[in-house]
């Protein structure tokens, strides 16, 4: 089968902290995968991992088909951080325009897609720092896919979206994912993770449980996903 | 008021500042380290001022058969001073030492010089001067006053005072240049340095604090464009701040220039593109805005101290001549003199360009090994 990501035993520790620990993943093409886990339990580092941002210890990340950390890559790949990453002293569309041209956008039209997919146009050329923290989001998304790449690694992208704006969100990522666009999302709300493909829970750097959401509450018995992560939690830590 | 609430802020100010090393150290370390290098400056004698003396007059014979001559009196005098090395030449060798660097001064005694101070008459004595530092022009007259007034009382008490006549000749520059003539190159190389390399540690420590670099280094660009683009970005302001500040010297403030202003030019873009790379390399070892302000008084006050715009370098001491010698702006300066004042050319500056290069490559070498992709 060709997975969009394959990781192989990929390790990466912090001194004595373990942020990834021996872990094997794979996300098919066209699949929203979602990663779930409490803070500090790695899903930054993998991300980072398989963007290439960080060196793993040992193991290997393969994403569409080349090992990362691969620069060349990048370009087919679209990364939204944590932070907000903005220049707040430039305006959202010139935000959208400096990471586009880094990502290589040739087709100008392209910039005022990505503003009009996040609902941005009215405010597009407002200064960020003049911005509301829902509204960054929306920009730094737009940074993220205005390159339409082929994988989408998105690092909590609906904080501080709000609830209108997180649904009108997540079909447009069912739409990309239709179209073939890998995305693997993390998150802390449960409800969001409802609607990926698959799931991995995440503890202390390693994946404790994983499949769909429908599967994922039968194998524990629970009917909401916060109840399913508590029950593989406590089943890991037991072990 | 309470004074327990006061307490608690002063007292998580201070643990906070206690906690951070390099600012207690800046405190502490950073005022003796200027105030030490300022104090070594200021109580330097001018010494190091190298007079020659050309003596093209015989001297006159006594009755007594001796033969005396205004030009050893002179010379003897001279010698007793401290701060001057005095040095017998020719007219065409003075010029020669003067222009190369190795005299400060020629004073040229005319034929017949001791025969008209001996008889009351109008001694001639030529003074030529390197010319582009107005203070060690300053430093050989009041020497050469000196001498010349203690030499009179040999003369009979009864004759006239002669009266000695300066004839000064000037290499470069000349008479009406002053201080600010000779400061302002120097001056428009430092502004471009400090301006260059605070802005880009600056916003290249935004850069890494917004988390933008993060993203940043998601995307294709190699670190070789990131730094290409700042040389770029900041290397645009330089020149226009450059521009402005050498036309407005040149026009508003009246400077004397005598040299080839694209050259000079070339100077400060070499200088700008060390001055961006070494604000990114240092940039990585701050966590603050404030500590890359905290660099200043390190990177950029011994520069403005020892680099010339101060005082000459080569009348420093030894120990601060090599420190000198370790700094960009040593080089820029010496270049922007050369080609602003002594009006000297392409070939005449290239070893400072040289290094100047050298410099700006070593600096793009560690900016650029200091962006890393795989920064844990």
């Amino acid at each position: 089968m060709d997975f969009s990501i394959e990781t192989v035993r990929l390790n990466k520790a912090f001194g004595a902290i373990r942020a990834v620990a021996e872990l094997d993943l794979q996300v098919q093409a066209g699949e929203i995968y979602g990663l779930l886990g409490p803070n500090g339990s790695g899903k930054t580092t993998l991300m980072r991992l398989l963007v290439g941002l960080a060196k793993a210890d040992s193991g290997e990340a393969r994403v569409l088909g080349r090992r990362m950390p691969d620069r060349g890559l990048l370009a087919e790949i679209g990364y939204m951080t944590q932070a907000e990453a903005l220049y707040s002293d430039l305006t959202a569309r010139e935000n959208v325009l400096f990471f586009a041209a880094l990502s290589g956008v040739r087709t100008a039209s392209w910039i005022g897609e990505a503003l009009e997919l996040v609902e941005l146009q009215a405010r597009a050329n407002d200064l960020v720092s003049s911005l509301s923290g829902g509204l960054r989001r929306r920009v730094s998304l737009a940074c993220a896919l205005v390159h339409r790449p082929r994988l989408l690694i998105l690092d909590e992208p609906t904080v501080g979206v709000d609830p209108q704006l997180r649904v009108a969100f997540w079909e447009h990522f069912r739409r990309l994912a239709e179209a073939g666009v890998t995305l693997v999302i993390s998150s802390h709300v449960m409800d969001e993770a409802g609607r990926c493909d698959r799931l991995g829970f995440m503890r202390e750097g390693r994946l404790i449980a994983e499949g769909s959401p429908d599967e994922l509450r039968q194998r524990s018995g629970m009917t909401d996903l916060e109840q399913a992560f508590l029950k593989f939690a406590e089943a890991d830590h037991a072990a | 008021m309470q004074l327990s609430r006061v307490f608690a802020i002063a007292r998580r100010l201070i643990s906070q500042i206690r906690r951070d090393h390099r600012s207690v150290g800046l405190i502490i370390v950073a005022p003796m380290f200027v105030m030490g290098l300022l104090g070594y400056i200021l109580r330097l004698e001018n010494q190091g001022l190298a007079i020659g003396i050309a003596a093209e007059d015989q001297g006159i014979l006594l009755p007594t058969g001796a033969r005396i001559s205004a030009a050893d009196r002179l010379m003897e005098l001279l010698g007793e001073r401290d701060e001057l090395t005095v040095k017998p030449v020719t007219r065409e060798e003075g010029e020669q030492l003067l222009r190369d660097g190795s005299l400060d001064a020629v004073v040229i005694l005319a034929e017949g010089f001791t025969q008209a101070l001996a008889q009351g008459g109008e001694p001639r004595l030529e003074l030529v001067l390197e010319g582009s530092n107005p203070g060690q022009r300053q430093a050989v007259m009041i020497a050469l006053t000196a001498a010349l007034t203690q030499s009179l009382p040999a003369s009979p008490a009864a004759a006239p005072r002669p009266n000695v006549e300066f004839e000064t000749r000037y290499i470069y520059g000349g008479e009406e240049y002053d201080f600010l003539d000779s400061f302002a190159p120097v001056y428009i190389a430092f502004f471009v340095f400090f301006f260059v390399f605070l802005l880009t540690g600056v916003s290249f420590l935004r850069e890494r604090s917004q988390g933008t670099m993060e993203r940043l280094l998601a995307t294709p660009v190699g670190r070789g464009e990131i730094v290409l683009g700042y040389m770029l970005g900041f290397g645009l302001f330089a020149l226009v701040q450059s521009a402005v500040v050498l036309l407005f010297t040149i026009y508003v403030l009246r400077i004397h220039h005598a040299g080839n202003l694209g050259l000079a030019f070339l100077v400060e873009a070499l200088l700008t593109v060390g001055a961006v790379n070494l604000g990114i390399f240092l940039s990585t070892y701050a966590r603050t805005e404030l500590q890359v302000v905290q660099f200043i008084p390190i990177v950029i006050v011994p520069q403005v101290l020892l680099s010339g715009i101060i005082l000459p370098v080569d009348s420093l001491p030894r120990l601060l001549q090599v420190m000198a010698s370790l700094m960009p702006l040593t080089y820029a300066n010496r270049a922007m003199t050369d080609v602003m004042i002594r009006g000297l050319g392409l070939a005449d500056v290239a070893a400072e360009l040289a290094v100047l290069l050298g410099f700006a490559l070593a600096a793009l070498m560690l900016s650029a090994l200091s962006i890393r992709r795989q920064f844990v």
